[in-house]
Formats: C-alpha cells, structure tokens, sequence
C-alpha cells in the first residue's frame, strides 16, 4: 500500500482484499494521503460541509469497471460505505458523508475514443472536458464543456449539471446528451444501458431495449456518486468547422485566437428589455452558436492585467462602477459559426446586424479571441475577486419563466438586508442566457462573500456571517421558485430536498425509493442530494419561516402557482 | 467582515500560508496545463508526482490540504510517510504558474517553506540529500571532489580577463561534469568580445541545499557566496545554468531579506546576453545545423525566475484584499524568449513546440532533490518529456541546463539527441 499503513477505521482484512484488486500502488490507508483528499474549496466554504464531511479511511484507484464492480463488492460483503470521485475538481462530491468509508478515486480510468462520423465520444470517468474539447474540435466537432469548466470530468458533468455557454446549440439536459453506458450498481452488478443493452458493442444511442435507467441516474441534478458507480459512457458531440483554435500569450490572461469561420460580436443595446428582444429575435432566426449577456463586473475581471493580485486589480476598477452605470450598460455577446462554410458565417452575420438594427443596438469592436469559453468556463476567474463562489439558486426553464425567475432573483438580491456581506453586484441582474436555440433559457443567482467569513475554521472569519446568510442561502431558493412557478435546479444540492412535498412533486420520496431498491444496504455515496438534511440537523434554524410556510401552502396547493 | 491579519511576509514562515492552505479552491489548475494550451487528451497534465502516483495529496491541491491539517496539529509533522510525500517533488513551479492564472496564492513558496519546517522539524531532508550537503558544505561542491580542480574545464584557447566586469559562475555540474557547457560558454564569451573573469574558488551556488528544504544552511551559503561575488566587483554575472541562475537571482534575496534590484550586480543567463549581442549583430550564427528540434523550458529559467520582490502587509477586513497590493511572480516574465530567438536564428534549424511550453512546460525530472531520492519518478519524468518531443517529429531535445541534458541523456533511447543551448551556439559560431 502506499505510504503508512493504518487499519483503525477500515479492517486490514479489507483492505487487503482491496489490495488484490488494484495493486498495491493504487491503494492507501495513509492519513496524510486520505485527510488531504476531502473538503475541497467549493463545497467546504460555501455550504457549510466544513466539520460535517470526513476523510475516507482508504483510497483505491481502479483502472477498470470489472476492478470497481469488484471493490463495490467487496465493500458490500463488509458493510463498507463507499464514495466515487473523479476529475477532484472543485467538487462538492468527493467528501463522503459517512466515517471510515473508501473513496474510489477515478482518475486512472482515463479510456477514451471518438467516433466522428457518428459524432459520439466513448470516455471513462479520468477524462476532463478540456481533454475531450481539444479532441472533438481536431475532428471538426465540439463537446459542451459545462459551465464548471474545463476541468470537470466529462462523464461526471453528463451525470450532475452539464450546462455552459455551447447549449444554445443543444439540449442543456444532459442525460440526453448520454448515449450507451456502463454503471456499477451500488451491489456491484455492471449494467450495460442505452444501444448497449441490446447486446453488442453499440454506443451509438440512448434509447435501449425495455425501459431506460439512464434518467433515473441523472434525475433532477444527478445523484452525485450516491447512486452506484458510472464508469464509461458515450456523450455526443456535435459538428463545428474545421479549423483549429491558436493559444496566445503566457499565465495570467492567456487566449485562443479565433479560426476564421468562428466570430465574436459584442454589441451594446440601450436597454435591457431590447437585449432580451435581441436574443429572442436571434433565437427565433436559428443562427449563432453562443448567446450570451456580459455581466458588468465581468469587464471589471477582463481588465485586471494580473501585474498585481488579481483582487485588488479587480476592486480598483470594480471600486469605480457605478449602480448608474451598470442599470444603463448592456451588452450581448454572441458568437457565430460558420458550421458548414463561410458564407453560412456571413449569411448569420447578415442576420444578426439586421436584429441589432431593429433592436437599436450598436455593435461594438470585439477582438477576434477568447480567454475563457472554450475550454475553461467559469472556472477561470469565478473565484478570484473574494475567493469564494457560490449560487443561491438556478432556473433553466422557458423563456417566460426564466425572465421572471431572473426578475425576482434581481430584486431578492437587491433587496437582502445582508447583501454586503457579498460582493456588491450593483443591481446587476444575475447571469442570464440563452440555450437550445433560445427555447430554453438559464439564470443563476451569484454570491461571492470572502472566503474567510464562509470558513468557520479560519481564525479571521466573521462568525456571525454564517449565521445571517446560510437560512437566505438555503431557503430562499424553494420560496422564490414556488412564488414563481419555476423549475429551480439547485434543490438537493444547496437546499433540502426532503420536506419539500409537492413543492417538488414529492420528488423526494422517489429518490429514497430508488435508494432502497438499489442499494439496500445504503452503502453507496451517502452525499447529495442528501447532504443539505445533515446540514439541516445540525443547524435547523436555516430553515425559515417562509420556507416552512411556503412548503405548507404548495402542499395544500394550487400546485406550482396553477390555479388549475 | 473577515478582521485584519496580523502583518505577514513573503518568505519561508510555512504559518504564513495558513491562507493558501485553507482557502484553496480545488479547481486542480495545478494539476492540468493553461487550458488554452491543451490540445487533446495527451500531455494535458503538468504535475509528474500526481500523474504518476495519481493520489492527489501528490498535487499542490492535495498539499493544501495536508498543510491545512498540519498547521492545525491534526497530522505529525514527524511521520516519515509525510516526509516521502513532501520530498517526492521536483518544486518545479509548474503547480505555482497554474494556479496563478486565475489566483493569487504563493504555492510555491508554500510548498518551499513546508519543507523548511520539516527540516526544522527534524523530518527532513531525505537521507539521500544528506551526503550531498555534506560534500557541498565540506568541499563546496555539490560530488565532494577536489576543489582544487574545479577549472580544470578551461582550456588553452579560452581567454579569461581578470577583474573585468563579467563573471562568469560555471557552477559544480559543468565545472566536474559537463564540462563541454562550461567551455562553450567560454567560447561564446571570447567570441562576443565580452571579457569575463571567474572566482578563484567558485563555490557550489547552494541550490539543492536550498531546495531540499534546508534553510539555514542555505542561508548561510548565500551570505558567504553573495559576499563573496561582491567582492570580485563584478556588474554581470552570467550563468550558464538555469538552477545557478535562479539561486542568485531568487532565492539568495529571498533569503536575505532583499530584493533582485538589491544585489548589486545583474544576474544573467548566457541565452540573454546571447541574444541581445545576435540582435545587434556582436555574435553571427552562420554556421548551420541541419536538424528538427524542440526547446525545452527549464524551470529554473522560466517560470521560477522573476525577479524576487519582497512584501509585507496584511489581508484587509474589505474582502480580504492585500495592502498593499501585491507585485506577482506569475511565472510570466521568465527567460522564455531569448532561447528561443537563438534557436530560430541558427540556419538549419527547425525549431517545434512541445504541447507544454513557456509556463507550462513539464519538467525534465531532475530537480527538488528527486532525482537523488526518487530516482523512478525522475526517470519517469523525463521519459515523458522525450515522448513529448518525439511526438511532434523532434529529432533533438534542447534546454538551457546542465541537470537536464544530464537526465535526459540518461533516458534519450530510439535516438532523440540532447544539447544544452551552449553547445549548438558554440557550433553556429565555429567553436
């Protein structure tokens, strides 16, 4: 085993079975290595897992399904609580919530292929979303990397959230972006799903012979490694143009440079509600390929050089924006494509001055590159003007919805007595874009405190934030999506999902069904969507008033703002 | 509101990155290269201990972690296992310039100051250092030899001024072993007309006591050698090894309280003046060499070798934010260019990019005490980055460091050819 043996939480005869499974190089019981290994930054900070999440008491590292369906097993045969993990990246899901369990640590199942003629990629659980975006652009295609970022694993986004800027092309649901795939079930039986349960080697496809179990596996917001082990799947990928991207510069702000048949459009509207027209228009004329609005406090991070540390290049320009300034700015960004040739690029181009025209807008000079798009999401800069970065709450709904929900996100937190205990957002309205060619759209409501007030551990911290901001935290979101009527996605991941009742279709008790009957035991995962109940337990108080009066009235109903 | 911290500095106090350790956001940009840069699933990563030992307390991510929990007394810092860990690194700044593209967290200074406390600690170096130290401190030299033999290197027709303003420090490995470095930096020297002198009894410049984690001692080299070069009166000196190089520029000033501008002289790599004097046409490189090549970056020269700027202030209660600001070593003004421009310049030569380059460029495996104390890993390493440039049709391999050419010699197999930059000028020139 690697590093110090230690056997006071898992049973060396346990261990030592693990052991045969994956070598003794892919396996440790060494608390130096397993306490290093749990409570990353997302998670810890902003949700208050600090001192509720445990070091597992060893790690493994398989290579193969078989190597995982058999460390399941084994656990099984013990009672052993196991957890899987993959890219690490700031992931929420790789503490278990449980003492004394295994982590299966993914990383070493790095297989991988394309089928470009068939636009699929077959991958396993070590392979991030840069990796595979890199590949499918060398193949004229594209993958979505989700808005976690280039450093997500592939196989872990199509299972949670996997959504970014690429949907406006495609589906933000990602489990039907999911074609064939291999899933360990919590007792350690390996299923072949979609065109694999047909039989043969066949990965072209979702739909499978009798009834399909991958939307079980992904749910509302996936199960985050509390359902069974997923370790290989076909995702699509869609077609692109066939040039490649030129990376520029060193550290700090590096970018790509843009192939000809790809271009960015910035473009400056007088008002909001003609920006919102503008994306409509465009998403009714089926061109673009990103659709997007520039939050104001992005060209604030645009422009920090990163000579000094980025947070007080941040501030000094942050500092010297006005609510004023930030009500009457606002910019749409919008890439086009030219999938199939360049006068496809110039025809959408057409297209799109005609809109801005009848929008009023003015398009403005926009350099032919890009920093962070395509290949790292938001995990370029998300995090570094305090040092933590979290959401309260999310839509991905129609059109309608979303404007709403977007709409009372804005005054909620305009409005929160606490509101600069965050960064200052100036009224900004949350970011907002476009997906599925317009028929579905996205919102997210952004908080960032500093990161040492989210940290109960950290000497300096202000003690009393937690206290004020986790009940606005958690129970805002539900209230607010059952005063508009909108689907919100963060339940089970920021806010209890038990109790909700028919504020979430009893959502709930499905999930606890699915538990029992596939992991009886109760072995498998242990974390979301079932984290916010311990942090409920602990702390019971972040469960307002209004929530619990919000969740009483949906149950009585009329149902989700219905009358009917 | 966070309160305001107590005043801290930029050094080698490991409790002043309680801030790095606690707050690390777990994105792993220290794991994988600039983004940007990554062009499929190969060659993606950038941390040779995490790659190949795939735990991730291997990474700077998993280090945060594991210094968190020491600072807080909740792991030993004299368990032996910890030690492993710490020591199977080559601190080659790759997992600092990552995580410097979006944050402004000292992990390299971190990680350098975890292993000052495990030596303080009594927990380290790793018993492989040990002898070694003892031959650089008895003997002043990093293989305990005589001396008295250091400048055996220089040959007849090398021209050595003494008391001009150049010194040229060769350093133990070009001095001892790889003597044909040492002597065609002389010759490049001679043929720029730029007359250099060298110290009587050149000393070992310190580096792998000081990257081993052994402060003071290390400190006390610097004082000694630092005294020592001033004393020569030179105003440049010039080094042809990118570890000599980065300890007189960065680590002696980190040492000592002071900052690069404060040395009294200029510190510079022979690729510098190289390719200023090919620029206003002091040196012509004529002479052609037929061959497809890559560049290889070596740490010391890249990425780890800004300036030093000292600080010192607090985290203010507005967010946290530094005051004063911070001047960052993002690793961004390395010496990247100028090797390069030589190579581009030599007739012949056809000069490709390996995936990882610049700031992101994987290590040769030979540095942080690795190669001595984990010799798989350093092996490893380095046959990852000959594939690397066997994968873009290199024939030859080159870098600007003698502990690379060595380690890349020793693993070059199906015949990749290795150079230090020395050699090719030496023969552009005729020499």
């Amino acid at each position: 085993m690697k590093g110090r043996e230690v056997f006071d939480r898992i049973p060396e005869e346990v261990c030592r079975e693990l052991e045969t499974i994956v070598g003794s190089e892919n396996i440790t019981t060494d608390p130096n290595i397993c306490m290093s290994n749990y409570g990353f930054g997302f998670g810890h900070e902003v949700y208050y897992l600090h001192g509720v999440t445990q070091a597992p008491g060893a790690i493994v590292m398989p290579q193969t399904t078989e190597e995982v369906a058999q460390i399941v097993r084994v656990c099984n045969r013990y009672g052993i609580p196991f957890h899987p993990y993959s890219s690490h990246c700031t992931s929420p899901s790789d503490p278990a919530l449980v003492q004394n369990a295994v982590s299966l640590d993914l990383k070493r199942m790095t297989e991988w292929e394309i089928d470009q003629k068939n636009m699929y990629a077959i991958v396993e659980s070590g392979v991030i979303s840069a990796q595979m975006a890199a590949e499918a652009n060398k193949r004229d295609l594209y993958y979505i990397v989700s808005g976690g970022g280039g450093l997500t694993g592939v196989l872990s986004n199509h299972l949670s959230c996997g959504w970014g800027h690429f949907n406006y092309r495609a589906t933000p649901f990602s489990n039907r972006r999911i074609n064939g795939l291999e899933w360990v079930s919590p007792e350690g039986e390996i299923y072949r799903m979609g065109s694999l349960a047909n039989g043969d080697d066949d990965w072209y496809w979702g739909d499978g012979f009798g009834p399909d179990l991958i939307g079980f596996l992904k749910g509302l917001s996936g199960w985050w490694g509390g359902m069974g082990i997923t370790t290989k799947m076909s995702v699509r990928l869609y077609p692109f143009q066939p040039d490649q991207f030129t990376p520029q510069g060193i550290g700090g702000r590096t970018t790509v440079a843009l192939p000809p048949r790809v271009k960015y459009y910035n473009v400056t509207f007088p008002t909001k509600n003609a920006l919102l027209k503008a994306i409509d228009e465009i998403g009714k004329t089926d061109i673009a390929h990103i659709v997007n609005i520039v939050p104001a406090f992005w060209r604030s991070m645009a422009k920090c050089a990163g000579i000094h540390d980025f947070r007080n290049e941040f501030f000094d320009g942050w500092d010297n924006v006005t609510e004023e300034e930030v009500a009457n700015t606002h910019i749409g960004r919008f890439l086009l494509v030219g999938r199939t040739s360049l006068e496809q690029l110039e025809y959408e181009e057409r297209v799109l001055m005609d809109i801005v025209a009848e929008c009023d807008g003015t398009a403005r000079k926009t350099p032919q590159r890009d920093e962070a798009t395509f290949r790292y999401a938001n995990t370029a800069d998300m995090w570094m003007m305090t040092g933590c970065f979290g959401a309260t709450e999310a839509g991905m709904e129609s059109a309608r919805c979303t404007k709403l929900q977007n709409e009372v996100f804005t005054d909620i937190l305009y409005n929160y007595e606490h509101k600069h205990d965050f960064l200052d957002q100036k009224g900004e309205f949350p970011w907002y874009l476009m997906w599925d060619r317009g028929r579905q759209r996205y919102t997210e409501n952004h908080v960032q405190p500093d990161a040492r007030d989210m940290d109960p551990a950290d000497p300096g911290g202000d003690k009393e934030l937690m206290g004020r901001t986790l009940p606005w935290i958690v129970s805002t979101g539900p209230v607010m999506n059952l005063k508009t009527g909108c689907r919100g996605l963060f339940e089970g991941t920021v806010s209890p999902i038990t109790g909700q009742g028919m504020a979430y279709h009893h959502y709930d008790e499905w999930l606890h069904r699915f538990k029992t009957e596939f992991d009886p035991k109760g072995l498998s995962g242990d974390f979301w969507p079932f984290a916010n109940e311990k942090i409920v337990e602990g702390a019971p108080g972040v469960l307002t008033e209004e929530y619990r009066e919000a969740m009483a009235n949906a149950e009585k109903g009329p149902w989700l703002g219905n009358p009917e | 509101m966070a309160v305001e911290e107590k005043q801290f500095s930029l050094g080698l106090n490991l409790d002043d990155y309680w801030y790095e350790a606690r707050h690390c956001d777990g994105q792993n940009h220290c794991r994988w290269i600039d983004l940007n840069y990554v062009t499929g699933f190969d060659f993606a990563w950038r941390c040779p201990p995490w790659q190949k030992e795939g735990f991730t307390v291997y990474g700077a991510a998993g280090k945060c972690h594991l210094v968190d929990h020491l600072l807080k007394g909740q792991l030993d810092y004299t368990d032996p296992a910890l030690r492993d860990i710490v020591y199977e690194c080559m601190l080659c700044g790759g997992c600092d310039a990552g995580c410097k593209r979006n944050m402004d967290y000292e992990i390299q200074l971190m990680l350098e100051s975890l292993r000052a406390r495990l030596v303080g600690k009594g927990n380290g170096p790793m018993p492989q250092h040990v002898p070694i130290t003892n031959n650089i401190e008895n003997n002043r030299n990093y293989y305990g030899l005589d001396q008295r033999h250091r400048q055996d290197w220089v040959p007849q027709d090398v021209k050595v001024t003494a008391g001009a303003d150049t010194l040229f420090f060769a350093g133990c490995r070009a001095s001892f072993v790889d003597n044909e470095i040492a002597v065609a930096t002389a010759r490049i020297l001679n043929a720029a007309n730029a007359d250099f002198m060298m110290m009587n009894d050149e000393p070992c410049c310190g580096h792998f006591v000081f990257i081993t984690g052994q402060v003071e001692k290390a400190r006390k080299i610097a004082e000694d050698n630092l005294k020592a070069i001033r004393e020569t009166g030179a105003r440049t000196v010039v080094f042809s090894c990118a570890e000599g190089y980065k300890a007189v520029k960065v680590d002696y000033p980190k040492l000592l309280g002071l900052s690069t501008a404060d040395l009294g002289f200029e510190v510079k790599h022979i690729t510098e003046l190289v390719s200023e004097w090919v620029s206003e046409g002091k040196l012509k490189l004529v002479n052609p060499i037929n061959m497809k090549l890559t560049y290889h970056d070596p740490c010391n020269l890249g990425r780890l070798a800004e300036p030093w700027i000292p600080w010192e202030g607090t985290r203010s209660t507005n967010f946290s934010r530094l005051t004063p600001p911070r001047e960052m070593r993002r690793g961004i003004y390395g010496i990247y260019e100028p090797p390069r421009d030589i190579l581009k310049t030599i007739p012949g030569i056809e000069l490709v990019e390996m995936v990882r380059h610049h700031e992101s460029a994987w290590p040769s495996g030979h540095d942080g005490g690795v190669k001595e104390a984990f010799p798989d890993l350093a092996s490893w390493t380095a046959t990852e980055r000959l594939r690397e440039a066997a994968s873009i049709g290199a024939e030859a391999i080159v870098s600007c460091c003698p502990g690379c050419k060595e380690i890349f010699t020793e693993n070059s197999k199906d015949g990749m050819k290795v150079y230090d930059i020395t050699e090719l000028i030496a023969t552009a020139i005729g020499k």
